[in-house]
């Protein structure tokens, strides 16, 4: 069944994940073309691979979001009629197209690579800088499935779950509001921004080095 | 006759009617400049009782409490409210200064006192007052938490111990000496300053030469900079960067730019705008880390060897503190120069770890939700 499911979905998704795999090849090679004047600088090279790190994260993050809503948009549209129809439970069906999502997100992560092999190939590398195409990679892989993850539970979710998840958001900011206006010193909006991109917080991978070539 | 009359009457009953007016116009610049004298004169003394109350002698103000580290060499006064955030700066301190000292009886007669009132208090600061033999020093701002307020007391028992070796070494660094080891993102960063600097000195450093390190971090002096450090390309630049706005000699300048590298040579050599190009090329971290460098090498006490050193160079002192020569000490900083913290740093294990965690809970939920939409 899962061979079934595997199939549909990528029908629905390689459109995304074909677009997505060019512009991770892409992005790896366009940050190396230097005019020959900085191609053997590190200064140059540095700054360029920092703000090409942008452009990662953005597509990550861009891929975990039409992946996940590409794996359950048809069963939103067909109000789950399709699901309902095959014989098993809800957990099992969601599992798999959760882990047929999981393996399209390996399309792009192999986009980067060979863009970064090719670049790598094709740039010279000042001394005292390195090229790190796997390390880039695999943070791109992790960075793609956990926005995959994020948007697929919240696609996956019943109106009320999400309903719940948009009034805590603004119920924070809502209390940050009331804080303020009560001159209490408590940043909360810092702490939660905080938690959420540094250290174990669940968008940290997307903040941070993103560089293939670094010091 | 009686139009007439009729006319002046209504000519003189509009200009009495003009008349308050005018006058209430008159009134209320006058107000308003009288309250703004006022509020003006109030922000005066404020600020002047501000200032008086910042001056205040540390010694007129009073400490319920004292907490004594380094067998009560080293006394910080304080209020009942700060006393464990003293305890726990004291604590870190403590451990770290008696590892960098075996005379920690040198600094008896070093008092700190730390308050707060209530506008540091909202910075999340403190107030700092060093009191050496009874001589207050003056006021500081410190955050108030264990990490920074054990740094501060640590940077002035090692202002205190290190002596006039300390100051010369202080001098060099542009600042405290370290209190912290290098980390690979130390080394990672110290490699991009030498690849990526302009004078070739630093390349050369990087590649391996002792010499070359040594006139990077500034150790030795160079000859001539101007021309051995750059090429004719590198000199024009630098003239072409502050033509502008560096008061520099518009003949020369001119020369220069055409191509004539005498003339950008000139240039560099005498111009006040352009002498950083002469200036040892090493960044202040390169410096941090050679002396954090001599501390790992140096092991205890490197602070009690450099007070006694005789010698009076930034050399002298980096070898007083690792009791090594400086060649040995500067070879081991290029070679972490060169190789240290080349790990990935952009997929890291609690980068994956994280992001693995994250992925499995959400997979959790989203096989959780009750119902089907």
């Amino acid at each position: 069944m899962f061979k079934a499911l595997l199939a549909v979905q990528w029908k629905w998704t390689r459109g995304a994940a074909l677009l997505a795999t060019i512009l991770a090849f892409a992005i790896p090679l366009a940050s190396v073309q230097f005019s020959d004047a900085y191609r053997q600088e590190a200064g140059p090279m540095v700054v360029r691979m920092q703000s090409f790190g942008v452009a990662y994260a953005i597509l990550a993050a861009g891929v975990g979001l039409a992946f996940a809503l590409f794996a359950w948009g048809s069963d939103h549209r067909g109000r789950h009629v399709y699901a309902l129809s095959l014989p098993v439970d809800r957990s099992r069906y969601a599992a798999m197209r959760f882990g047929a999502g999981i393996l399209f997100l390996a399309l792009p992560a192999l986009g980067v690579l060979a863009g970064s092999l090719v670049a790598m190939s094709i740039a010279t590398i000042p001394a005292g800088l390195h090229a790190y195409p796997v390390s880039l990679t695999l943070r791109f892989l992790l960075a793609s499935a956990v926005a995959f993850s994020i948007f697929f539970a919240i696609a996956a979710s019943t109106p009320k779950a999400a309903g719940m998840t948009l009034g805590l958001l603004a119920s924070l900011f809502v209390a940050a509001f009331l804080l303020s206006a009560a001159s209490i010193e408590f940043n909360l909006l810092g702490h939660v921004a905080d938690f959420v991109f540094s250290g174990l917080g669940p968008l940290s991978v997307f903040t941070g080095r993103w560089m293939l070539i670094d010091a | 006759m009686r139009s007439v009359l009729r006319h002046w009457v209504a000519l003189l009953a509009f200009g009495g009617t003009l008349v308050p007016i005018a006058q209430v116009r008159a009134q209320d610049a006058r107000e308003l400049e009288r309250r703004t004298d006022s509020m003006v004169s109030m922000r005066i003394s404020a600020a002047a009782r501000l200032a008086a109350y910042r001056q205040l002698p540390v010694a007129r103000r009073t400490y319920p409490d004292t907490v004594a580290m380094l067998d009560g060499a080293f006394l910080v006064i304080t209020d009942h409210d700060l006393v464990p955030l003293v305890r726990a700066a004291t604590a870190r301190a403590d451990e770290f200064v008696r590892h960098r000292t075996a005379r920690p009886s040198l600094l008896k007669g070093m008092v700190l006192a730390v308050w707060t009132d209530s506008t540091r208090r909202q910075l999340h600061g403190l107030f700092g007052n060093l009191r050496v033999n009874g001589r207050p020093g003056s006021d500081e701002f410190i955050l108030a938490d264990p990490v920074s307020l054990g740094r501060a007391i640590v940077d002035r028992a090692q202002a205190q111990l290190s002596g006039k070796g300390g100051a010369t070494l202080g001098h060099w660094l542009g600042g405290a000496l370290p209190v912290d080891t290098s980390t690979t993102d130390d080394w990672r960063a110290v490699r991009l300053d030498l690849v990526s600097s302009r004078a070739k000195v630093s390349h050369l450093c990087y590649a391996g030469d002792l010499a070359a390190c040594k006139v990077t971090l500034g150790l030795v002096e160079a000859h001539d900079p101007v021309t051995t450090w750059y090429d004719s390309a590198t000199r024009r630049s630098a003239v072409y960067a502050v033509r502008r706005f560096g008061g520099l000699d518009r003949w020369l300048t001119t020369s220069c730019l055409a191509g004539r590298d005498s003339a950008c040579i000139v240039l560099l050599r005498t111009s006040p705008s352009l002498q950083s190009w002469s200036s040892a090329p090493g960044s202040p971290r390169a410096r941090v880390t050679l002396v954090q460098q001599a501390f790992a090498v140096g092991g205890p006490s490197a602070l009690d060897r450099l007070a006694v050193s005789n010698d009076s160079s930034a050399a002298g002192a980096i070898s007083a503190l690792a009791n090594a020569p400086v060649d040995s000490v500067v070879s081991q900083w290029q070679r972490h120069a060169h190789d240290g913290g080349i790990e990935s740093a952009i997929a890291t294990p609690v980068i994956v770890m994280a992001s693995l965690g994250w992925v499995l809970a959400m997979g959790a939920i989203s096989l959780r939700s009750p119902r089907w939409r």
